[in-house]
């Protein structure tokens, strides 16, 4: 068994495939399908594309129109985390983020697209999300956007396709939510980093992974010069989350789901994060808490 | 981008502070006090260039303030800017912005007009009841031209936790107590930090030399870069707040650096695709004598794939051999999770 890796910049971040397949060949052919999928759905979800289907949806928000099977699952999830979180989890949080000064390569105040600035637009609950048949409707004035789940959902689309191409072995990498499989070509099970809130080329914890398929997210606010400033809306407030929590990492068979609670426990912020985990019965759990000056560490469930 | 119209525009010596009413008042700006804006008028039927400003209001005002020194074409015309004049904001911009649980202390370092960001910080922290200690120290030149005095001072009674020290080079400095002839120095920080200038977080707006000096100044005395806060935008005393970036000739010169950026890569594109032989090569596949784990870092290769974007990296389980990895080749990364 030969163990075959390939990056590649995707998604707004580094995105890395290894597959451990019995020949080069095999893992080539998973490569060209591999890579197509995730172009397309950056392709059809992005917010900053003017001609993705999430673009389209947001350009005709309060009308009901027709949306691909891909779209109207990822609204339908959407919508299930949202009532399930109680709101944490958002996907009508767009407008806020972009009043908060994210309108692309962020910190460069730079134009948005022409027809992808929603920074007048209004936060609103998941329950007004309209879902019928084949058709969406999302309100109007509102505008949606998929970060906090988009990689997670396509993550396991993907480990979807490697199981049933019978794939002894993989690790994806989205951006850093991974979700892996089997073991690698030396039988050995996976073993993966948790990175470190203020040092993330170094890990603060690692995990093994247990053959099964197995889901990691990480979710945080983004350290920079003299404060933190960070693309996670709270939706409560409209404005990025306070938080104490630098970073929140969520392990689960599911990487949508690892992707939303980890991004809910950011926001609710350490107090509140240990009921939520509790409540969710997350399989386990890591914080990397902020005090004063220093990290402290802790974890919850399989990883304690 | 929202649209405001002007209200008032008060003159205070050489400054003049702009006040604006949002056309619709659920379209307004929402920001971070200590963020900037450009804003650009209309003239007849045209509309201004777009200048960058900090906005002096607090975010919970229904309104904008903008405060300006008038030392230029644009700050001239913005003075005379006469009640109903249509404005068009685009916004915010900028990290310039306290974090309260990060920033636990806090030390404001303003010079000339640079005050403009902190006016916004202060206004908003005494509404919120903001109690994170706030020590201002506000270099002016003459205690008989400080902008805001009169404001920071109303602003210093009514908020418990804010000092405010100004520090001025020429003139009496006995307008009030609060007032020093000094400049700020390591002697003066060390004072308001008892020595202790690593629990403190510093935030920096003036000229480009009071910025760069009190950076060198602080860093020299162990802060860390992570609680040293400056505008990203300079705000020389000479040129006046927030003249220096034209979005404009940013984006012409982004879309020109791009096309050549463009441009190179597809001719290195092309090369790569066309060299001879030899060199195409030279990411031949290797393998490692190594078992594989995915801990282990040694032993990586790089199979030379035709598909030239995407990075490749084979390992075998064990046993094989091959040459070296040339200096195209890709070391094989172990999974880490870090922030999506």
């Amino acid at each position: 068994m030969i163990r075959s890796q390939q990056t590649a910049k995707a998604l707004g971040s580094d995105v890395v495939l290894t597959v451990v397949t019995k020949n080069e060949k095999a893992a080539k052919q998973l490569f060209t399908v591999l890579w197509p999928k995730i172009h397309a759905f950056e392709k059809r979800f992005s917010r900053f594309l003017p001609d993705s289907e999430l673009s389209y949806l947001n350009a005709n928000a309060g009308k009901e129109i027709h949306v691909s099977l891909e779209l109207r699952d990822m609204l339908r999830i959407a919508k299930y985390y949202g009532d399930q979180t109680g709101g944490i989890y958002n996907p009508f949080t767009l407008p806020a983020l972009q009043q908060a000064g994210y309108t692309g390569s962020w910190p460069t105040p730079e134009k948005h697209a022409p027809g992808l600035n929603f920074s007048d637009r209004k936060v609103v609950n998941t329950d007004s999300l309209e879902l019928s048949g084949s058709s969406a409707r999302i309100p109007a004035g509102a505008a949606l956007d998929f970060g906090g789940i988009g990689k997670g959902y396509l993550l396991d689309q993907l480990g979807d396709y490697l199981t049933s191409q019978n794939v002894a072995g993989y690790w994806l990498s989205l951006g850093g939510d991974i979700l892996c499989n089997g073991s690698d070509a030396g039988g050995n099970l996976w073993k993966i980093g948790i990175a470190k809130a203020d040092h993330p080329d170094e890990a603060a914890a690692y995990i093994t992974s247990d053959g099964d398929r197995y889901a990691i997210a990480t979710s945080g606010i983004t350290k920079r010069k003299g404060a933190d400033w960070h693309h996670i809306i709270d939706p409560r407030s409209g404005r990025p989350a306070t938080t104490d929590i630098l970073t929140a990492t969520v392990t689960g068979e599911s990487a949508t789901a690892a992707d939303v609670y980890a991004k809910c426990l950011v926001i609710l912020g350490a107090r509140q994060a240990v009921k939520f985990i509790k409540d969710h019965s997350l399989a386990s759990a890591l914080l990397q808490i902020r005090h004063n000056n220093s990290v402290e560490i802790k974890r919850y469930g399989a990883l304690t | 981008m929202q649209r405001y119209t002007v209200s008032s525009v008060e003159r205070h010596g050489k400054h003049i502070a702009i006040n604006l009413q949002p056309a619709v008042q659920a379209q307004r700006l929402h920001f971070f006090p200590g963020q900037y804006a450009t804003i650009s008028f209309k003239r007849g039927n045209k509309w201004s260039p777009a200048r960058c400003f900090s906005m002096t209001s607090s975010p919970d005002d229904t309104g904008l303030q903008f405060a300006s020194r008038i030392d230029g074409k644009f700050t001239q015309q913005l003075s005379r800017l006469q009640r109903g004049t249509e404005v068009k904001v685009q916004g915010p911009f900028g990290r310039f912005v306290i974090d309260p649980g990060f920033d636990h202390r806090i030390v404001m370092l303003a010079a000339g007009i640079g005050i403009t960001p902190f006016i916004s910080m202060l206004r908003h922290a005494t509404e919120t009841g903001l109690d994170n200690p706030i020590t201002l120290l506000y270099a002016c030149r003459s205690s008989a031209d400080i902008p805001f005095y009169d404001e920071i001072m109303v602003l210093a009674r009514r908020n418990p936790h804010l000092k405010v020290y100004f520090l001025v080079s020429e003139g009496p400095s006995e307008k009030s107590k609060n007032v020093f002839k000094r400049r700020i120095d390591d002697v003066l920080l060390a004072r308001i930090t008892n020595g202790e200038f690593g629990k403190f977080s510093f935030f920096i707006c003036g000229p480009k030399a009071f910025t760069g000096n009190m950076e060198h100044l602080l860093e020299d005395h162990g802060t860390e870069k992570d609680r040293l806060v400056t505008e990203s935008f300079s705000q020389a005393t000479n040129l006046g707040l927030g003249v220096n970036i034209s979005i404009p000739s940013l984006t012409y010169v982004t879309t020109a650096l791009a096309l050549l950026a463009g441009i190179g890569f597809f001719t290195y594109l092309d090369l790569s695709r066309y060299l001879p032989k030899a060199e195409a090569k030279a990411p031949s596949a290797t393998t490692s004598n190594t078992p594989s784990s995915v801990s282990s870092d040694g032993g990586n290769s790089d199979s030379s794939s035709s598909d030239s974007f995407y990075s490749n990296s084979s390992q075998a389980a064990g046993g094989n051999t091959g040459s070296p990895a040339s200096t195209y080749s890709q070391s094989y990364q172990t999974p880490m999770s870090t922030v999506s």
